[in-house]
């Protein structure tokens, strides 16, 4: 009878056990909130938005304190450090790790599943978007993680920009060198943030990548690329509306980044530059009062000079005139006129100096017309006269305002051009040097150890002067 | 086997009426043998029979015994059993029962066992040692009263966490937190909150729901052979509860009721310099500045002078002094009032107890913007049936309210607070729409007026939570028992909060555009024991025991939350007030263990004991191949002082060794990878999805999933002994334990151009090594004055010994400029922090303008970790008083400090006062000077431009980041209380049994090395597990609080 009972409990036990085991009795491991997967048309727009928010906020902000636009306002500080290039490793760490980790992975599982279907249309705007990213990072740093990133379980050595520059444009020849018509290709539509999916419209930004890219080479060798400029300036089928991200809304989770930010919650810190507005006001620029808002106090166009804002106890920003961002204004990869200005350097550098001059006139008025004022509105003769390089380099500045500031700060470094800059009286470097680049960011620093050692905010990186 | 039982009865009935054909009366007396006073209602019996008596007033009986079975046993309660051979005339002296050494204690699965069986340390703690000071909290009761737990209670704010750690930290990313088993079954320390620097927020840990008058007993088990039983679920320890039954009672119903009302008051603010009054540094020469907050003015001078702004053409005076206590004064006496009453009654085959508890508390911020109320109803009963069968079961019922005011630097409080100039009257900014103190005109621009943050900002938080278990025994022979228990925790939990909307005409960083948010948290812990125990009798000199059993144990948690930012009518909290688009979110987890163990008690003459454990578990949370996983325990006590038969000096000998394997599986969903709904931030705002259009997107998950994982081991080691002397005098407990943890699971950060930022790995060993000593002296016994000391020493080696190849460092927390790490071949829980550049003879470097210059690289610059810990207090008790006291000093170990930076930035801080504030040179300082380092020469300047940067985040006092960590070594006496019980002979003819009244104080008084101007050490606003240890970032101050206590029983 015992031996029954301690029978009958093995078996209990057993029962207990095997159910123990049944696999799909512990297969409850899938992560029941987020899915394991999304097609390309769910991923690219998170891509896109990821490439608008750093472009469009750190960077933009980042190279508008650096090219002399916006400063930093007395009585606060948020800035501070930016405008006495007192940077260090922990300065734009996020914003790397907000790209690699969000945008540029993003593009590469789009790159990667559409490549096996033969989906081209997707394929070749996140090749496009991503080299775009890429090459923004690769003139920021210098030397990037490239050919072994975005591997997951793989340890990125970094490759040096020149490299990371010649195999980008060799990704964007073989992304539009596919047919776009086939059965496989899907119409990305509505989730094509930039261009609603319009093929023709990306064909353009390819040329106008290529050509920005090229026009990098300059200073390391002109004729690198002559061929392809050439032909390029032959072809001219560059952008000729803006390549701008617009899916902003009234909301403090769907603004402007630059505006959600800088604006709205680190209010009371980015007015406008004196060299800037300065310049502006010499030139009685109708621009002005677009690009800025007036002070709140007196509305005037006052700016303030870099490292200035100590020197002013008793001001605050409503002193000062601020940026004109709103909470639904665009974030621009290229403006209309950026690329007018960007044919315009080519003509004068590759082609005759009489279409050099035409195109600048073009991207002047350009630059007006955006901003909802009248195309003579300035005497371009008169007031910002035709001088080569210098001139379209200076003017493309003025254009690029609340546009894309981290462009108008790879131009200076690359042609030395606005000149006039002011040394900022904060400034921790010696004499007139600025920063050319920034410091490898600290989480690479700590978790990778292919990260080079640190090189100086002011030696340039591979293309610069 | 029923039949032949009712055979031995017939017997046995038989034998009885025949001895007592042959039988003779025997007188006697029974006498205590403390006092030799007469002991009344004694119980004498014949040996082996029902045959018995109680003694009379004198203590004398008269009895008859067998004339073959000459042998009595005499008992009462309290004092100890003996057996003597029945002679007339004979005098019976009773020891109390607090010489009783053979003490019972509760271990794994509800075993009860005796105290020298166990191979491994146990403590266990009555119900008077957690209720003696009323505490709401039974574990914040037993700090500095363990050896080898450290707790530790988050913040004075009202209803906070508390947080338990035992023999060190063996995980990384697990749990470090011990399993909490109520009446033999698991229960949730699940805890709400948020450990964001921008709005923090602690609702506490449910262990700390248990309201401390219901519990019985605590057994503390720390080793792994202790909780091997308990499976994956205990590789730090558990704590298990025996509640309040009954049984006992003897049909005689028993009402208790105790009820204790404290008033807390801050134990610890920043001392602050008084010197200089508000301004700031970049206003020139230390002049005034009526907008700042911080106190780089000028020395004050007590000259009548305005402040604040001119509103309406009107602007506030005041002499320009310091006002030393205008941080304290802000602060208001915190109440709690904690009461319980309880009904329990039994019999030997049922019992019941219920009780009713409720705490009801406000802190010591002004307003009831801290508030916790918790009511508690406990239900247990149990009944015997079908002659075998047992039956016993539980619910309980937790209601929490409460408010907690939010931490960090956003839109707290305190953080506005402690930036205060010297000069400002706080209180006197009280009503905040007085027109110079409402939002547009607040004295200063950078910070919100505290009134006005406790008003109209807030949250409230709710929970309602039933746990039980439901246990049915039975004795299916004498020597073989089933047990199956059922157990479940759930709770139901809302958050709601609010910010008002917030306009200001001068000062933007404190606009607001409004938000509310409604959060609902749902999480259950099912779970069940079967087993089957088994005790042959096999010979006078051997026992064995075996048991086997199965546990089940499923986890589901379920949350949701959707908050709009941007409200349109003022005041109005709803989701349906904004334009805004909501962001939501839902989740959902769930987890399922299964367990297969089998334990082997063997003993031998009660001497030598043996005892093997092992465990299978099955977990869902790992890959399949590693889902199943073994470890066994062996542990083993020999009794020596059985050997020796004077027991005079030595009363009780016992060795003890164990070893055992633990197991711990992963969270869930960590295994496969998976993409997100986008939502990119920059820190301070985010870009959410869906955007505009409407277009909705996901993103690869920053976390690459991991199919490799495997379970955390645990090896575990432990030698001991308790030995007892001089007639119990003295008590002594000694534990040494060496504990190895390797395939450490860790979130293992990932350079960022991998694509992803994190991936969960095993990748690291951990060891605890450490000694735990308690000593208990009674140096007086007698009648009417006993004394007894206690104390225990722990000291736990923590190292984190290695991680996989590549990976130096693993950061643990902290905050972004200043993060808490952990590298191979130190203590986990090191500050890394920028130090200043020395030369090679180690004078700091300084730069042209005479400021130090920093290392690029961050260096470690303290570890979090204590040296040793020191707990213990005393008792005294003198008739019907008792006074009690009880300590916990903890020595080395540092933390960071928000409190402490922002005083430096600020100026209030007191170093910040040196050299008068006048230019000076950083002592022992050098410049690098054409490649030569050259003794420095260049002041820092003063007030005008450098000074204040010297001292805020940018120079950091000169030292770098050391600079906001404080030593967290402290003393605290935890508990006072002094008790007056009423003698029984006042309460004789009364219906009350007993009445006891008690003056109480809990953390009465703090000490602190001088170097610690800031805050209690013990503070943490990051949660409640090893991230806890990087410190405080604006940390309700914790409190002292003194009332008093009535205990009586019907």
């Amino acid at each position: 009878m015992k031996r029954l009972k301690f029978y009958n409990i093995a078996a209990f036990i057993g029962l207990l056990f095997l159910s123990s085991c049944s696999e799909s009795f512990f297969d409850i491991n899938h992560d029941p909130n987020n899915p394991s997967e999304a097609t390309p048309g769910l991923v690219l727009p998170s891509a896109l938005a990821n490439s608008a928010y750093v472009m469009g906020g750190y960077y933009h902000a980042l190279g508008s304190f650096w090219t002399q636009q916006y400063a930093q306002a007395p009585a606060a500080s948020q800035w501070a450090d930016w405008e006495s290039y007192n940077l260090t490793n922990v300065d734009f760490d996020r914003q790397f790790t907000l790209l690699y980790a969000g945008g540029l992975n993003d593009y590469e599982y789009v790159r990667k599943n559409t490549a096996e279907t033969g989906n081209w249309k997707f394929y070749a705007i996140a090749t496009l978007m991503q080299a775009y990213t890429f090459q923004v990072l690769a003139d920021l740093y210098d030397q990037i993680p490239f050919r072994e990133a975005l591997k997951g379980n793989v340890i990125p050595h970094y490759d040096n920009g020149q490299l990371v520059y010649d195999s980008l444009l060799a990704r964007i020849d073989y992304a539009m060198s596919k047919d776009f018509t086939g059965s496989t290709v899907e119409n990305p539509g509505s989730s094509d943030l930039i261009f609603g999916g319009n093929i023709d419209d990306w064909k353009a930004f390819a040329n106008t990548l290529k050509l920005k890219m090229y026009l990098r080479y300059v200073n390391v060798n002109p004729n690198t690329y002559r061929t392809e400029i050439e032909a390029l300036l032959a072809e001219n089928k560059f952008l000729t509306k803006d390549a701008k991200f617009t899916a902003f809304k009234e909301e403090q989770t769907g603004y402007n980044p630059f505006y959600n930010t800088f604006v709205d919650r680190l209010s009371g810190n980015v007015v406008a530059n004196k060299t800037f507005i300065d310049l502006l006001k010499d030139k009685n620029d109708p621009r002005m009062a677009k690009i800025f808002n007036p002070s709140v106090t007196g509305s005037l166009y006052n700016g303030i000079a870099a490292g200035d804002n100590k020197n002013h106890p008793t001001e605050t920003s409503k002193n000062y005139a601020t940026p004109a961002i709103k909470g639904t204004s665009p974030v621009y990869f290229f403006s209309k006129e950026e690329v007018l200005f960007l044919i315009a350097e080519a003509q004068a550098r590759y082609g005759t100096a009489s279409d050099a001059e035409s195109t600048y006139k073009t991207a002047i008025r350009a630059s007006l017309t955006s901003l909802g004022l009248a195309a003579d509105a300035i005497d371009i003769d008169a007031t910002y006269p035709y001088n080569g390089i210098r001139s379209i380099i200076e003017q493309k500045w003025i254009a690029q305002a609340n546009k894309n500031g981290i462009e108008a700060f790879f131009d200076y470094n690359r042609t030395g051009y606005p000149n006039f800059f002011t040394r900022s009286l904060t400034s921790v470097l010696n004499g007139d040097e600025r920063p050319k680049r920034l410091y490898f960011p600290s989480r690479e620093v700590n978790s990778n150890p292919y990260t080079p050692a640190r090189v100086d905010l002011t030696e340039p990186v591979w293309w610069a002067k | 086997m029923r039949k032949l039982t009712f055979l031995f009865a017939c017997l046995f009935m038989i034998g009885v009426g025949l001895v007592n054909a042959q039988s003779l009366t025997v007188k006697g007396k029974v006498i205590s043998d403390e006092d030799g006073q007469p002991v009344i209602g004694a119980s004498v019996l014949v040996k082996g029979t029902t045959t018995g008596t109680i003694t009379g007033t004198d203590g004398s009986f008269s009895i008859t015994v067998p004339v073959g079975n000459r042998t009595l046993v005499v008992s009462y309660i309290g004092m100890k059993s003996v057996e003597v051979p029945a002679e007339n005339g004979m005098v019976v002296r009773l020891q109390p029962q607090t010489l009783e050494i053979d003490e019972v204690v509760v271990t794994a699965i509800g075993i009860k066992r005796s105290e020298k069986a166990l191979g491994y340390s146990a403590s266990a703690v009555s119900s008077q040692d957690i209720t003696m000071t009323g505490n709401r909290s039974a574990l914040n009761a037993l700090q500095g009263k363990v050896a080898g737990v450290e707790i530790t209670s988050a913040s004075g704010a009202p209803g906070s966490s508390t947080r338990v750690i035992m023999r060190g930290y063996s995980s990384l990313g697990g749990s470090n937190q011990p399993l909490y088993v109520v009446d033999g079954v698991p229960i949730s320390n699940g805890q709400i909150g948020s450990t964001s620097i921008n709005g923090g927020l602690d609702f506490g840990n449910r262990a700390n729901d248990i309201n401390p008058e219901d519990i019985e007993s605590m057994t503390i088990l720390k080793g792994g052979s202790a909780t091997a039983l308990y499976g994956s679920r205990a590789a730090s320890g558990v704590i298990l509860i025996t509640t309040k039954k009954g049984e006992g009672l003897k049909n005689k119903p028993k009402v208790e009721v105790s009820s204790t009302s404290t008033f807390d008051s801050p134990l610890r603010l920043p001392y602050f310099q008084n010197e200089f009054g508000q301004g700031w540094y970049d206003r020139g020469g230390g002049e005034q500045d009526l907008m700042e907050n911080g106190s780089w003015g000028p020395r004050f001078d007590g000259k009548i002078r305005p402040w604040g702004f001119v509103v309406d053409n009107q602007q506030q005076i005041k002499p320009y002094v310091a006002l030393p206590t205008n941080i304290k004064d802000f602060f208001d006496i915190g109440t709690n009032y904690n009461n319980t009453v309880s009904v329990s009654n039994g019999d030997a085959d049922k019992s019941y107890y219920i009780s009713y508890g409720n705490v009801t508390a406000d802190g010591i911020m002004p307003t009831d913007a801290d508030y916790y109320n918790r009511n508690t109803v406990s239900m247990r009963g149990s009944a015997k049936f079908l002659k075998i069968f047992n039956i016993s079961g539980s619910l309980n019922y937790v209601r929490k309210d409460m408010r907690f005011t939010e931490t960090g630097q956003d839109q707290a409080a305190l953080d506005g607070l402690w930036q205060s100039p010297r000069d400002i009257s706080i209180v006197d900014l009280k009503d905040y729409n007085n027109k110079f103190n409402n939002v547009d005109n607040y004295y200063t621009i950078y910070a919100q007026n505290p009134y006005y943050i406790l008003n109209e900002h807030g949250n409230k938080f709710q929970e309602n939570r039933i746990f039980g278990n439901i246990s049915l025994d039975a004795q299916i022979t004498p020597s073989l028992s089933a047990t199956f228990r059922l157990g479940d925790d759930v709770a139901n939990s809302t958050l709601k909060t609010w910010r008002a909307i917030t306009n200001s005409a001068r000062a933007d960083y404190n606009d607001e555009v409004g938000r509310v948010g409604e959060n609902a948290y749902y999480s259950s812990e099912l779970n069940t024991d079967f087993f089957l125990n088994f005790n042959p009798k096999l010979n006078n000199d051997f026992a064995i025991s075996v048991i086997v059993g199965h546990n089940f144990n499923q986890r589901d948690a379920q949350s949701q939350g959707s908050e709009v930012i941007g409200l349109d009518i003022p005041k109005f909290y709803n989701l349906s007030n904004s334009s805004a688009t909501p962001s939501i979110y839902g989740t959902l987890s769930q987890r399922r263990l299964i367990g297969v163990y089998g334990n082997l008690d063997v003993s031998f003459k009660d001497m030598l004991f043996l005892n093997i454990t092992g465990r299978n578990d099955w977990s869902s949370t790992l890959p399949a191949n590693n889902r199943s996983f073994f470890y066994p325990s062996i542990s083993g006590s020999f009794l020596f002082s059985e050997l020796i038969q004077n027991k005079d000096v030595l009363s009780y000998g016992k060795l003890r060794a164990s070893f055992a394997r633990t197991g711990k599986d992963a969270d869930p969903y960590l295994i496969y990878p998976v993409l997100l709904q986008t939502s990119i931030t920059d820190g301070y705002r985010s870009l959410d999805f869906p955007l505009a259009g409407p277009v909705n997107g996901f993103t690869i998950s920053n976390v690459i999933g991991n199919d490799q994982l495997q379970p955390e081991i645990s090896q575990d080691f432990e030698i001991g002994t308790n030995l007892k002397l001089f007639k119990n005098l003295l008590d002594i407990d000694f534990t040494w334990y060496n504990k190895k943890i390797t395939a450490l699971i860790w979130t293992a950060t990932l350079p960022s151009s991998t694509g992803y930022t994190s991936q969960t790995q095993n990748l690291g060993e951990i060891t605890n090594k450490g000694v735990e000593l308690s000593l208990s002296v009674t140096p007086i016994r007698r009648k009417n004055i006993e004394w007894e000391i206690f104390a225990n020493y722990s000291k736990n080696n923590n190292l984190l010994k290695s991680l996989i190849s590549g990976l130096d460092e693993i950061v643990l927390g902290g905050t972004g400029g200043f993060p808490f790490v952990a590298r191979p071949g130190y203590e986990l829980g090191l500050f890394k922090g920028n130090v200043p550049e020395t030369d090679p003879q180690g004078r700091i470097v300084v730069n042209a303008q005479g400021l130090p210059v920093f290392k690029a690289e961050q260096e470690i610059i303290g570890s979090s970790q204590n040296k040793y810990r020191l707990g213990g207090g005393t008792s005294l008790k003198i008739k019907n008083f008792r006074v009690h006291a009880a300590f916990d000093y903890r020595n080395g170990g540092k933390m960071y400090s928000r409190t402490a930076e922002i005083a430096y930035f600020t100026g209030n801080a007191q170093p910040t006062t040196y050299n008068d504030r006048q230019p000076f040179i950083i002592p022992n300082s050098v410049q690098l000077v054409g490649g030569q380092y050259i003794e420095n020469t260049t002041p820092i300047a003063g007030f005008t431009n450098n000074l204040n940067l010297y001292y805020n985040q940018t120079y950091k006092a000169g030292i770098g980041d050391a600079y906001a960590l404080i030593d967290k070594t402290f003393f605290k006496l935890r508990e006072l209380s002094i008790s007056y019980s009423f003698p029984k002979s006042v309460l004789k003819n009364a219906f009350i049994n007993s009445v006891d009244l008690s003056l109480v104080g809990n953390n009465l008084f703090l000490w602190t090395p001088d170097s610690n101007l800031y805050t209690d050490p013990e503070l943490t606003t990051f949660g409640n597990d090893l991230a806890a240890d990087y410190g405080e970032f604006g940390a309700t101050p914790s409190t002292r609080s003194l009332g008093f206590n009535i205990k009586l029983s019907f």
